[in-house]
């Protein structure tokens, strides 16, 4: 949670200052006069013309200090999209009464080649990447946040007809808030997070919150949350933690060829280079024992050996800023198999 | 003072866009193609996140991509794809990407894109005037046939690495589609099926989406065998083709060409509702990708 009220108040901030960038830089603009430097005493003149165009002068300006706070009022009631630049609208609200309304014909017919289902994912997606945007999450991460498919879903329940009853909503909103809770302990830890790592804590959760809520609902509600989900997951941009197999020749192999394409990708220096190698020996010996460990799900704890992989080379290899944020970027889990010899 | 009054008489003016805009909207310079290629072009030098669509930094740049086709998608009433295969979609920006390379392509080699572009507008305009008469199926056959002169140009005239870059426009189009299938229609595939149990899936899955009463599904039936016949010949075409190590992929045209035979013939055999007519003409599944396996 903490995360998020950081991200918010950096999205204040970001629209403080843009707003005040808006309301002070007046290209072209009259020189202003502030009300301060008015010539005193001018109200004592005995020139009543002079006072009259002193007194209009005060209120045109007045007038134009209301207007530059009412226009950065309703700027400010519209930041969430200005910050992400987006001139189709995209807010929640606007997506549940459409999903809402076309609900029967997307139930109907669900091909998402057909124009009104492909502008729900292209509304939906647009509104994934201003959520990503306003609450500084990453596009996978939206989805298991509080802000991103809860409250959307609980704007399609509000938008449907006939309304939900009480018990429904009840457990629905049970639903959401168990997922809120498992969020912010999530958040909570997330700033010390590889990008592969919070990929794989926030998408079991954004699964329990669906099921969740989809079990605690029947008939058109339900389908109005089963078909969010898929339209959820047509539209999601990225799909961080991939699993991998690469087909090599032998564990050493794999360890050679990930050093040259990891160094590649990371952009490592030739020492770094040097230093990675034995990590990724050490990775591949791990796979290696994995493979023989039928107790443990293969992708499972492939994707533990990535994370922590990924977390000694941030300790040993002393990246840079730009070779953290590549680091930070990958996001597949490496695997390798050998083909059997023929 | 005027120019007192001048800046509240704008200020009012501002006020009453804002305030007539409908919610969540906000003005924005549109995103011109020249400064997404300034930022493109040393992404694809660099050539390692730019081809990583699950990278937020290509997110980045795919978000606001998007937005501009999406823009010209809606201002003219088409789809996103569409919008992509128009003058004013990829080849813009791969035009653009290649003037932003250092150095671009000489002086007469971009005007030659740009004419091929401005030829891919005149087939668009067409294709838009007569858009409206033609199903779905018909509409991704007739984009399949624009942009040949362009194509042609980046083949012919343009050094390795100016054309490299038209088609690193293409692979960010690719990476940027919000899913494969709304690039182009989808096949279901049938692996391991007989030949008789494939045609009843199909029968089966264009009834629900026509919308087919029990003897309307009766009568398509024949068509659906006619088709998976017409499939399984072309499959054999692209078998001869094909090498232990690659599978030849079946024809795209011949395939959309014999589902839109077949569109035809469903609508002058069995006797359709307007609303079915209109769920056929949005139909846009071509199936028959793996129907080699069925026997």
């Amino acid at each position: 949670m903490k995360h998020i009220l950081g991200g918010f108040i950096a999205g204040a901030l970001l629209a403080g200052i843009l707003l005040r960038l808006l309301a002070g830089g007046r290209p072209g603009g009259v020189e202003e006069t502030p009300a301060a430097a008015l010539p005193a005493g001018r109200s004592d003149s005995a020139d009543p013309a002079a006072d009259a165009e002193a007194a209009s002068f005060r209120d045109a300006t007045a007038r134009l200090e209301r207007l530059r706070a009412e226009v950065a009022s309703v700027k400010a009631s519209q930041s969430g999209s200005a910050a992400a630049g987006n001139r189709i609208p995209a807010s929640r609200s606007e997506f549940a009464r459409l999903l809402s309304g076309n609900l029967d014909d997307f139930l109907r017919n669900g091909d998402r080649r057909l124009p009104a289902n492909e502008d729900m994912i292209l509304r939906l997606q647009a509104l994934m990447r201003l959520l990503a945007q306003e609450l500084g999450l990453g596009l996978d991460e939206v989805g298991a946040s509080p802000e991103g498919f809860a409250a959307l879903a609980r704007e399609v329940l509000d938008a449907l007809e006939p309304k939900l009853d009480a018990g429904a909503r009840a457990k629905a909103e049970e639903a959401i808030e168990t997922a809120r809770r498992e969020w912010e302990d999530f958040a909570a830890r997330r700033k010390e997070m590889t990008r592969l790592e919070r990929a794989g804590n926030v998408e079991p959760m954004f699964e329990r919150l669906v099921e969740g809520l989809k079990e605690s609902l029947e008939g058109r509600a339900y389908d109005a949350i089963d078909s969010l989900e898929s339209l959820w997951y047509d539209a999601q941009p990225t799909w961080a933690g991939g699993y991998c197999t690469y087909m090599v020749a032998s564990a050493e192999d794999a360890a050679s060829q990930w050093t040259e394409s990891w160094s590649h990708t990371l952009q490592l220096t030739p020492v770094q280079k040097i230093a990675l190698k034995p990590i990724l020996d050490d990775y591949v010996r791990a796979l290696t024992d994995l493979h023989l460990d039928t107790t443990v799900y293969r992708s499972k704890g492939a994707f533990e050996l990535m994370v922590r992989t990924q977390h000694r080379m941030m300790d040993t290899l002393d990246l840079s800023p730009a070779q953290l944020q590549n680091l930070d970027a990958q996001v597949t889990i490496y695997d390798f198999a050998i083909p059997p010899k023929k | 003072m005027p120019a007192l009054q001048a800046e509240i008489a704008k200020l009012e003016s501002e006020l009453a866009a804002l305030k007539a805009r409908p919610a969540g909207t906000v003005d924005r310079k549109r995103l011109s193609f020249a400064d997404l290629a300034k930022r493109l072009v040393p992404a694809f030098a660099e050539d390692t996140w730019i081809w990583e669509t699950d990278d937020e930094r290509t997110q980045a740049l795919i978000g606001p991509f998007l937005e501009v086709l999406r823009e010209q998608a809606l201002e003219k009433g088409i789809t996103l794809y569409e919008a992509a295969q128009g003058p004013d979609g990829v080849a813009a920006l791969a035009i653009a990407m290649m003037a932003a390379m250092d150095p671009p392509p000489d002086a007469e080699r971009m005007k030659k894109l740009e004419e091929a572009r401005a030829e891919l507008g005149k087939e668009f305009d067409s294709y838009l005037a007569k858009r409206g008469s033609l199903s779905r199926l018909e509409q991704y056959r007739e984009l399949l046939g624009l942009g040949s002169a362009l194509s042609n140009a980046v083949d012919q005239d343009l050094p390795e690495a100016a054309s490299d870059m038209y088609w690193n426009a293409d692979n960010f189009w690719d990476s940027a589609k919000p899913a494969e299938y709304l690039s182009f229609p989808g096949t279901s595939a049938a692996p391991g099926q007989t030949f008789d149990k494939v045609c009843s899936t199909w029968t089966d899955s264009w009834s629900a989406t026509i919308g087919l009463d029990p003897a309307q599904k009766l009568a398509l039936r024949p068509i659906v065998d006619e088709y998976a016949r017409a499939i399984a010949e072309l499959n054999v075409e692209a078998d001869k083709k094909s090498t232990p190590s690659y599978r030849y992929p079946l024809n795209r045209k011949d395939q959309i060409a014999l589902m839109i035979k077949a569109t035809h013939r469903i609508a002058a055999e069995t006797s359709l509702t307007e609303a079915q007519l209109k769920a056929l003409r949005d139909m846009s599944v071509v199936p028959g990708h793996d129907l080699k396996s069925a026997r």
